[in-house]
């Protein structure tokens, strides 16, 4: 401990020091960014590693370490330099993507297949439904929406029902990765997170449309945004499995430099799927499930990212951390936190209903919904698209909901940690590194 | 549609490499070499780049900047982690001395040709670009960095063309160890001489080269006037050292635990990377400080210094294959001043290895001194001359560093299609031979026995 306490130390020191220096940022971008990058990845790492001590989830240390150097608090990563780091965010996404995707055996999901698709439509429907019902409600109460007729306050409740129900798979699976969970539990945890990911981009497809109709005059029904998303999520659908077939033949076949391949892959990925308006996400999800499933080469996949994974972690969820908000968490405290409740208390009860419905053998069926809470890129990315929007209460509720999933990000992690640990599915050592039995095998 | 253009071109390009593995043994030694080098991802990175299919776009380069640095990084402390005192005590003093040597001629007289041809050589090109040649020959900073840059550049080598000739034909011998040992030792001696300009003639106190990057040449007075200078460059080098040797031992006080694979990998990679951003921001060598980093790991207690070469090697393929197609990216046009300079430059580098081999090997004993030719056997260069083009390109960007970065990528393609061929005929002339050469040599005349391989 004293070694990780003393190395943050001086890494801090150093940090500090050298953005002393008065003509830093004529080194142009590359200076910056490499050495904001380089604090990240030890900074987070050593606070992963202190935190998890405490027995916190060690990505709640790499968000933690994101926030603290990052624009809002710390400042030692401007604004810009969280920006220029998107792009080997957005690549590690697809890495972590493709690790969720080949994760989930389909003969595993069979068995659950229950359990999923249950808990998945009851928090669907019942967050959507009783989220957009609470927030109608409660709105009367918010400073900026209290004089508003009840259309435009359920408008916004629609829009907060469907992003309560996003989850972040990125999340599940780097917890799941951490805590080594094995499981039923873990099984429909993982099933529903990925498939919450497909459903909440069609609700929130909808919820736009409806929320049109609702809010701007002459606005009637259109198929054009409907037929947009089904050729999206088709032809994402499609680039997976291509993309996947790929994959297991360089695999098989050629074999040669694969962490080069895979880096590649993930570029392309990250870069052409803005460019042709393809969800990333979900073309990595299909590549995995699809190299898994119906090849030999699941196994050497998993195994050449996670050669890798703690470095995709770390820089992961300490940009993350960095991109948090916390400026908007504080102009919204209030409101952030009493929308966070009622998402947890809908998640709580929702998840309960799936349960009672499919009757999965978990171990602890009361906690088990704090599995649920983490949110992250999906959530964001649709509060990007409601800024877009004409509404003109679309920012100041794009504030509140970024604050809200700001708070789902820093506790969602420590509560589905406690899921998992009360299913009995962790490793009882998943706290100890497994460090010393490899250092003997090389010794 | 750009990327789908991308995505073909990567499958055909692919392709075309793997056409060309099946039939490499009809291309010569020197092609051969060139596609199989490292240096054949300058061209995939050309044709992926903003040049041409434009895949790596402008703001993807910008983006991915960092990986330069780790590239940087990766390269410096490698270099580093080679220098253990234990290992360097058993060689023989006069092979450090031939290795100073070689390297020391050869630097200095590659960067005195440079200093006074650069000039000579955008005036006769007739290719001025953003710089006046009034400006450059006034200019004695731009121009001493310019040729320290192709001095060093040049004094350093790369050892892998061996590889391939020993593929061909494996040939032993005194030379072929002697010409490794060269290689290794002379590399350091260029990251620190260059570093050390770097430090000495700091860009903070140099008020063209600040102008220079924000494209304010005119305006020399009034950015002298904003530019106080930190410190003096002695001590820029006191800081680079200091920085190195601080990084090196914290990088050895956290692997001094027991760690996973995934744990080491992270370590290696975040301190590479942050001592390559943190030398950036300063405006110092990132291959200085990491080569100063790997210094200290090398020569410090550590029982984990075996891992943290093994961590360093098992990433060096991936890392070293993006930052060279990152670089090729950043490929700088190809003017008639570069061409010049490329095309002299490679000629005085063959005759300042050879003079460098010439002097030092007069102090060797009679029977045993090294062919005075063998300074043609090191003319294969790869990996360290372009990354100290781009450490350059980094530190002080501008016309003048793509001038250069573009004349030593020139160069090092072009050392590469004649080097293997000098290399192994350096080689043969002095002495050395494949086992079967040897056997024959040293057989008693009879008849092989029948069956016996020809």
């Amino acid at each position: 401990m004293i070694t990780r306490i003393s190395s943050l130390f001086v890494i801090i020191a150093c940090a500090c020091i050298v953005r002393a220096y008065p003509y830093g940022e004529l080194s142009g971008v590359q200076g910056v960014t490499a050495f904001s990058l380089g604090l990240v990845i030890l900074g987070g790492y050593l606070l992963g590693e202190l935190i998890s001590l405490l027995t916190l989830p060690r990505i709640t240390g790499y968000l933690l370490a994101g926030m603290l150097a990052g624009p809002c608090l710390g400042g030692m990563l401007s604004q810009a330099t969280v920006k220029n780091l998107t792009l080997i965010d957005q690549i590690a996404l697809s890495l972590i993507a493709l690790s969720a995707g080949g994760e989930l055996r389909l003969d595993t999901l069979r068995k659950q297949w229950k359990g999923i698709v249950s808990i998945t439509l009851s928090q669907t429907i019942g967050v959507f439904v009783l989220g957009t019902a609470a927030f109608a409600l409660t709105s009367a109460f918010f400073p900026f929406m209290r004089d508003d007729p009840w259309t435009t306050r359920i408008a916004a409740g629609l829009v907060f029902g469907a992003i309560s129900v996003a989850q972040s798979p990125a999340t599940t699976i780097a917890l799941i990765s951490e805590t080594r969970s094995k499981g039923v539990c873990t099984d429909i945890t993982l099933g529903t997170a990925v498939l919450k990911d497909v459903m909440v981009i069609i609700l929130f497809t909808i919820t736009l449309s409806v929320d049109h109709l609702l809010e701007l005059e002459g606005a009637s029904i259109s198929m054009q945004p409907f037929i947009s998303l089904g050729g999206e999520l088709l032809f994402s659908i499609l680039t997976g499995l291509a993309t996947g077939w790929g994959i297991a033949f360089f695999l098989s076949r050629v074999n040669s430099d694969p962490v080069l391949f895979l880096l590649a892959f993930s570029y392309l990925i990250s870069v052409g799927s803005h460019s042709i308006h393809l969800d990333p996400v979900l073309i990595c999800v299909v590549a995995g499930i699809w190299v898994t499933n119906t090849t030999e080469q699941g196994e050497k996949l998993l195994s050449i990212i996670g050669k890798g994974s703690l470095v995709i972690y770390v820089i992961f969820f300490c940009v993350a951390g960095a991109a948090l908000d916390l400026n908007a968490l504080q102009t919204m405290s209030v409101l952030a936190v009493l929308l966070t409740l009622i998402r947890m208390a809908l998640l709580a009860l929702t998840t309960g209903a799936g349960v009672a419905i499919a009757k999965p053998p978990i171990r602890s069926p009361w906690t088990y919904w704090m599995g649920f809470l983490p949110q992250a890129g999906v959530s964001l990315g649709l509060v990007m698209v409601l800024r877009r929007e004409a509404f003109w209460w679309g920012d100041k509720m794009a504030t509140l909901l970024v604050a809200c999933i700001a708070l789902n990000q820093i506790f969602g992690p420590i509560l589905m940690k406690i899921a998992f640990q009360q299913s009995g599915e962790t490793r009882a050592a998943s706290n100890n590194r497994t460090a010393p039995d490899e250092a003997k095998s090389s010794a | 549609m750009n990327v789908v253009l991308g995505f073909v071109l990567i499958v055909l390009l692919g392709y075309a490499g793997s056409r060309l593995t099946l039939f490499q043994q009809r291309f010569s030694l020197g092609v051969r070499y060139l596609f199989t080098a490292g240096t054949e991802f300058l061209l995939v990175g050309l044709i992926l780049g903003p040049r041409a299919a434009n895949l790596l776009t402008d703001a993807a380069l910008h983006d991915l900047s960092p990986v330069l640095s780790l590239g940087l990084g990766w390269i410096g402390l490698l270099v580093g982690v080679q220098f253990d005192r234990r290992i360097l005590k058993q060689i023989a003093l006069r092979i450090w001395t031939l290795a100073f040597v070689v390297s020391l001629t050869s630097f200095a007289l590659l960067a005195l040709f440079v200093y006074f041809f650069l000039p000579l050589c955008f005036r006769w090109s007739g290719d001025l670009g953003l710089m006046g040649i009034a400006e450059l020959e006034n200019d004695s900073a731009a121009r001493l960095g310019a040729a320290c840059l192709l001095g060093w550049a040049g004094s350093v080598s790369t050892y892998s063309a061996m590889a391939l000739i020993q593929r061909d034909s494996p040939l032993r011998g005194k030379a072929s160890k002697l010409l490794q040992l060269l290689t290794d030792l002379r590399a350091p001696l260029a990251v620190l001489g260059m570093g050390a300009w770097y430090a000495l003639f700091h860009a903070s106190t140099e008020a063209m080269t600040l102008a220079r990057m924000h494209n304010e040449i005119d305006t020399r007075a009034s950015v002298t006037t904003l530019v106080d200078p930190v410190m003096s460059g002695t001590g820029w080098l006191l800081v680079s050292v200091l920085l190195g040797v601080s990084l090196g031992w914290l990088l050895h006080y956290l692997t001094s635990e027991r760690l996973s694979g995934n744990e080491m990998l992270l370590l290696v990679a975040g301190s590479v990377i942050f001592s390559g951003g943190l030398s950036s921001y300063l405006q110092l060598s990132p291959l200085f400080v990491n080569l100063v980093m790997g210094l200290m790991i090398a020569n410090l207690p550590n029982f984990a210094l075996g891992r943290i070469t093994k961590s360093l090697l098992t990433a060096e393929k991936p890392f070293f294959v993006i930052f060279m197609i990152l670089v090729g990216a950043l490929w700088p046009p190809i003017t008639p001043a570069v061409l010049m300079m490329a095309a002299a430059y490679v000629i005085a580098r063959a005759a300042a290895l050879i003079a460098g081999t010439w002097l030092g090997r007069a102090g060797w004993p009679h029977g045993e001194k090294p062919a005075p030719w063998l300074g043609l056997a090191m003319l294969p260069s790869g990996g360290l001359s372009i990354a100290l083009a781009v450490d350059y390109h980094l530190i002080r960007p501008g016309y003048l560093a793509n001038f250069l970065l573009g004349t030593i990528i020139l160069s090092v393609l072009i050392n590469q299609l004649i080097g293997p061929f000098l290399m192994e005929r350096v080689l043969r002339a002095s002495g050395a031979k494949t086992p079967e050469e040897k056997k024959r040599a040293g057989g008693d005349g009879r008849p092989a026995p029948q069956g016996a391989p020809a």
